[in-house]
């Protein structure tokens, strides 16, 4: 579904924020891309969703490639920054609305989705308010919401557990294995490895912009957990 | 102290940062619009103090120039801050940080006026400073000491702009901290403010059609309400310390008393603006689909109404362009009478001139990539090409122009007696300017985006794209005028117009290709670090 080949990012300045990253991410799978901060993960993750421009490797989705064909590219795809900011001069079902005209979703589909994932979420009876009076956790729901309703091939987040109640964070796991039962992919930043431990079926794990693991999270992790193995990888090159 | 004066500089470097040019040019500081509003004050001040200067002089009053350029200089500090001094004094994103730390109300509301102040003090200082110049060159009295009192003199005389701003900005914010549509009380209280700024311009074009030349009359004239005006000319001409003490205490005591009581209310104001009713009762109803093209235009024009910032900074010229239309049927009679008096010279020309200059304060692209700031992210991810979302944008500049610059030139045609085909030539010239204008300020914006502000009024009101796209388009109306003015008698009217609209088509066309030339490849780099 995700192939990143060769991906590297320099920013003006010269610092390198990524370099010579490769992985792909398969069909039906949830990726778990961990790393301290600064290591290049919201970098990868806004160039994988077409947010930032970038000069070296290549990265398809579902075939297309992000610069080349950008648009059938993000067409399949649904990203959410780590806090996402929304029109707050909109409500949020006219967001809601905004978002399904982008993506072009007919009406009536675009009606069961919204009630499906906003009666989940518990904010139907919200959507007639301006974003601008939702708090931080229903701002998240709300974008949550917008990137679910667009059944997207790649679902991309960045820490998207931040800001979410625990009845709200577990609702997403199941979402997220609804999409992926139906064929998609999930491609996620976290700080939180407990999370990414139970969850992804593979990890990668990132420092300084250079991938130093990635596998099938069961044998990374081995007898271990993989905080132990994060922090092991971690403290390499630090003494 | 410290603490204070750390928070004057923190607040005059966020107004600095609001002008900076862009990713791209950072070594180009904030200060380069500074030196821009700069030009602009010494260009006014220039003009204006040659024009008064010699009657003035002839008549044995030149002291009256720097009453008259004081007012000036009042005015035009009032005309940029105006507006502003809500969302850079109450609106700021930053008040959670600040009235978590321990500052009092006053301090803060003090240092962010005073961003204000200095901001003003700028246009002050060079719309008075030439008319010194000026002054002394007609042999004004006061000697040396003539410039270093008017600059003493200016820093008092800031402080009234800053103050009528002031004023402005409280009861806008007052009110619509209070109003549960916010947006829509904004408006309404914009749209009152500009009403009565326009009765009020209006007001002093007949106080100053029936000063005549009589020097006590004018000194009467200003008496009350135009006292600090005469204070600055008793300290500045006859080098009296009373009236420069009057001055002081006259404009620095309201001020700090308006401040104090001002900041009373300040957090109940900032608190106000920022809770918004909520409610949670909405129920799903039955959802159609409208197209991307559709959603976006709609976005647009929500943001526009649904900012008033954005919407009177951008509406000025909607609504003098029809109303310079009524007002020409209302004085038809005296246009014929004048048209009689004027008979050869083509008067359509100069309506194209007039009618693009309220067009080309219509800068609503120049500001609109600047405003998608921290939503950028939501477009750049969207299965959207950066042209089509110029396309839109651009776009909604014309819906909004097309009404009032229809009507408009119908009622100047009608006012003017315009012939038809001069009427339709009218039209397409202020078509193929609205046309250039679009694009134009979008190209800017692009260019100098300014997508960390701290709030929609120093983007709208304060960033160099804002600006140079209102002020750009001067030019081409500055060459129409000229080709008017040496070619009126050799070139009729029709002649005239169709080389204003070969002019202006050639613009658009620059302007598009432009566009859609270097546009995508700028839009592409907007956000990066």
């Amino acid at each position: 579904m995700l192939n990143i080949e060769h991906f590297s990012k320099t920013y003006p300045g010269g610092k390198r924020a990524v370099d010579d990253l490769s992985l792909h991410v398969a069909p039906g799978e949830i990726f778990g891309f961990i790393g301290h901060n600064g290591a290049g993960k919201t970098t990868t993750l806004r160039a994988v969703s077409g947010v930032m421009d970038f000069s070296q490797g290549t990265i398809t989705i579902d075939g297309h490639d992000v610069r080349t064909d950008a648009l059938a590219a993000k067409k399949v795809t649904a990203f959410l920054p780590d806090n996402p900011d929304l029109y707050e001069f909109l409500t949020g079902i006219q967001f809601l609305n905004f978002i399904a005209d982008l993506y072009e979703i007919s009406g009536d589909t675009r009606q069961n989705l919204i009630a499906k994932y906003a009666g989940a979420f518990q904010l139907t009876g919200n959507l007639g308010s301006s974003i601008g009076s939702y708090s931080h956790g229903m701002k998240q729901k709300l974008a949550l919401i917008s990137a679910l309703i667009r059944q997207p091939k790649l679902l991309i987040l960045d820490e998207p557990f931040v800001g979410l109640d625990p009845s709200a964070a577990h609702l997403l796991k199941q979402f997220w294995a609804e999409l992926c039962a139906a064929g998609s992919a999930v491609f996620f930043s976290t700080h939180v490895l407990e999370v990414a431990e139970k969850l992804c079926h593979r990890v990668a794990i990132i420092k300084q912009g250079k991938l130093i693991r990635m596998g099938v999270t069961a044998e990374l992790v081995g007898d271990s957990t993989l905080e132990d193995v994060f922090l092991e990888l971690e403290g390499e090159g630090h003494g | 102290m410290a603490n204070f004066f750390a928070l004057v500089k923190l607040n005059f470097l966020a107004a600095l940062s609001s002008m900076r040019m862009g990713s791209k040019k950072r070594s180009v500081s904030g200060m380069g619009t500074l030196v821009l509003l700069a030009g602009v004050s010494l260009y006014i001040s220039g003009v204006y103090s040659s024009l008064f200067a010699e009657p003035l002089a002839q008549a044995g009053a030149l002291s009256l120039l720097l009453v008259f350029m004081s007012l000036g200089a009042v005015l035009i500090g009032f005309l940029f801050s105006l507006f502003a001094a809500q969302g850079m004094v109450f609106g700021t994103r930053d008040n959670d940080l600040m009235l978590s730390l321990p500052i009092s109300p006053f301090s803060l509301m003090l240092s962010r006026t005073l961003a204000l102040y200095l901001e003003n003090l700028v246009s002050t200082v060079f719309v008075l400073l030439p008319a010194g110049v000026i002054y002394l060159w007609y042999g004004g009295d006061g000697g040396i000491l003539v410039l270093p009192i008017l600059l003493v003199c200016t820093l008092f005389l800031t402080l009234i702009p800053t103050l009528l701003s002031l004023v402005v900005g409280f009861l806008l914010a007052l009110f619509s901290s209070r109003a549960t549509h916010k947006a829509l009380m904004g408006n309404l209280m914009n749209l009152v403010f500009l009403v009565l700024l326009l009765l009020g311009s209006f007001r002093l074009n007949s106080i100053a059609a029936g000063l005549g030349a009589a020097a006590g009359g004018i000194r009467a004239a200003f008496q009350g309400w135009g006292l600090p005006f005469l204070l600055v000319e008793g300290a500045v001409c006859r080098g009296s310390l009373l009236d420069l003490l009057a001055l002081c205490v006259l404009c620095l005591l309201p001020f700090l008393a308006v401040v104090w009581l001002f900041a009373r209310r300040y957090k109940a104001i900032v608190t106000g603006l920022t809770a918004r009713s909520a409610r949670s009762d909405y129920k799903l109803g039955r959802l159609s689909s409208a197209g991307q093209r559709r959603a976006l235009l709609n976005k647009e024009a929500r943001r526009w109404f649904g900012t008033p910032a954005y919407l009177f900074n951008t509406c000025v010229g909607l609504i003098l362009l029809p109303g310079a239309g009524v007002a020409s049927l209302i004085y038809r009679s005296s246009i014929q009478e004048f048209l009689i008096l004027a008979e050869g010279i083509p008067l359509a020309p100069l309506l194209v001139v007039g009618a693009c200059f309220c067009l080309s304060t219509v800068a609503i692209t120049g500001s609109s990539i600047s405003l998608e700031g921290k939503y950028l992210w939501l477009l750049k991810s969207a299965p959207v090409s950066p042209t089509q979302l110029f396309g839109i944008k651009a776009a909604f500049q014309l819906l909004v122009c097309l009404p009032s610059l229809l009507i408009g030139t119908v009622l100047l045609s009608i006012g003017f007696f315009l012939s038809l085909p001069e009427a339709i030539l009218l039209l397409v010239n202020n078509f193929l300017f609205a046309l250039t204008c679009a694009p134009f300020g979008l190209w800017l914006n692009l260019h100098f985006p300014k997508l960390d502000a701290v709030n929609d009024t120093v983007v709208v009101k304060r960033s160099l794209s804002a600006m140079l796209s209102s002020l750009l388009p001067m030019p081409l109306l500055v060459v129409f005028f000229l080709l008017w003015f040496f070619f009126m008698i050799q070139l009729s009217s029709l002649v005239l117009l169709a080389i204003y609209a070969v002019i202006l088509a050639v613009a658009a066309a620059l302007s598009c290709l432009a566009l859609l030339r270097q546009g995508p490849e700028l839009f592409r780099r907007l956000g990066e670090k």
